[in-house]
């Protein structure tokens, strides 16, 4: 998934981006500790709702379809492994089913709120903000800023095939995989052994790797939509915890 | 008075940081050509990865190298897609045992050592992962067993991806792309 190259300006938007990773690190260990329903419900719920601040219903629903596929393939194959097996729980369709979906839908809401209210400025200011040493802030800020010039170089090279009349697409993957991968990957990987050349001259040329830390051009400060996500987030964090010791008593 | 000379040079740190997007935008690419589930396209993608890893490893030959990758690729993975948390310290960990196996048996120069450092990591990489599919489903363990089998099938194109990026590696020295 990418990260936007523009922002928003609804509530979601004015979310810092640290609080939202924070978010999202804190969930994606919590999430493995629930297996109550009820508790799973409230926080499926609460991640439904944050991730509809987005007003991204038609990007919503496309990823729910696809979370849908994948598990309707998962649970065919679940139900024919039990088949074969004939253990316990063979072909089981009842709400044990749920619990997986859920904490992988939790996960999604969340990953969707990043991917879709993140700009890569937003979040190469929050990564300076975070003062980390250079070996491990410049291979970051190279990534996010190479990410969309690679996109761009993957579609020259799409455009330079179709010029030669071939087509790299779903049917030549499977019947010529390998021919697939030369068209394709081959040129990408010569084009970026190239932009890492030139990008590690310009750094030597500038002294990035020189310089005693890095400067920031905007304040990373929590504002007021920062502090009601979070009080929000830690109610509901909590009365999930409370609903699943209060189920397992 | 010498100033103190860092570890990493830019060259290697922007190289790190530019064969960590490739094999995202790579892997992505293949997947939504290949249409997802496709076992040939999931085989693909993780021979990419690899191979990329392979080339990678070949062009910076310093110890750490695959620990950074994998420090740097977890932290984007957190970053930009809000999960890998727990299994960030596992891949680290696997890292670290990867770059020690290399240097214990040969080095960055010896063919058999990238082999068997990267197999190790790859290798460990897709057990921790499993290990933690075991916590996401343990509710029903058939859904594991499908897990198993997607694991299983990528890490077939995991370990021909370990030659072919040896055999990608030695056509770029040849076309005086790396230095081997």
């Amino acid at each position: 998934m990418m990260l936007q190259n523009t922002a928003g300006n609804g509530f979601i938007h004015r979310v810092n981006v640290l609080t939202k990773i924070a978010l999202s690190l804190v969930l994606s260990v919590l999430i493995i500790f629930l297996d109550q329903k009820e508790s799973l419900y409230l926080v499926f719920t609460a991640s439904f709702v944050y991730a509809s601040l987005l007003k991204k219903y038609k990007a919503m629903f496309v990823y729910y379809l696809m979370i849908i596929i994948m598990f309707s393939i998962s649970l065919f194959f679940s139900y024919l492994i039990g088949r074969i097996l004939s253990s316990a729980g063979a072909g089981e369709t009842d709400l044990t089913m749920l619990v997986p979906f859920l904490r992988v839908s939790v996960m999604s809401n969340i990953t969707m709120v990043i991917a879709f209210s993140t700009t890569m400025d937003s979040l190469i200011n929050s990564l300076k903000f975070l003062r980390l040493p250079s070996f491990i802030y410049f291979p970051l800020i190279v990534i996010i800023r190479f990410i969309p010039s690679f996109v761009n170089d993957v579609k020259y090279i799409r455009e330079s095939l179709k010029v030669r009349n071939i087509s790299v697409n779903f049917i030549s993957i499977i019947f010529h995989p390998v021919l697939s991968v030369r068209l394709l990957i081959v040129p990408a990987v010569i084009r970026a052994l190239r932009s890492s050349d030139e990008l590690s001259i310009a750094a030597d040329i500038k002294g990035i790797m020189e310089s005693s830390g890095t400067g920031k051009y905007a304040q990373v400060r929590p504002g007021k939509e920062d502090l009601l996500i979070l009080v929000s987030a830690v109610l509901v964090f909590s009365a999930g915890i409370i609903m699943e010791r209060g189920v397992l008593r | 008075m010498g100033k103190k000379r860092k570890y990493w040079e830019s060259w290697e740190i922007v190289s790190i940081g530019t064969f960590a997007a490739l094999i995202r935008i790579s892997s992505f690419l293949v997947s939504i050509t290949g249409g997802g589930m496709n076992p040939v396209a999931m085989i693909l993608k993780n021979l990419i990865a690899t191979s990329l890893l392979v080339i990678l490893l070949y062009r910076v030959r310093k110890y750490g190298v695959l620990s950074l990758y994998v420090l740097i690729n977890s932290i984007m993975t957190m970053v930009m897609m809000g999960r890998g948390m727990m299994m960030a310290p596992c891949a680290l960990l696997a890292g670290l045992i990867g770059d020690w196996l290399i240097v214990m048996l040969g080095g960055y120069r010896s063919t058999a050592a990238v082999l068997v450092g990267v197999g190790f990591y790859e290798t460990a990489y897709r057990i921790v992962s499993l290990g933690l599919g075991y916590f996401f489903m343990r509710e029903n363990i058939n859904l594991l067993y499908f897990a198993v089998v997607t694991v299983s099938i990528g890490y077939i194109g995991c370990i021909a991806g370990i030659f072919t990026g040896m055999h990608f590696s030695r056509e770029l020295k040849h076309a005086g792309i790396i230095r081997l």
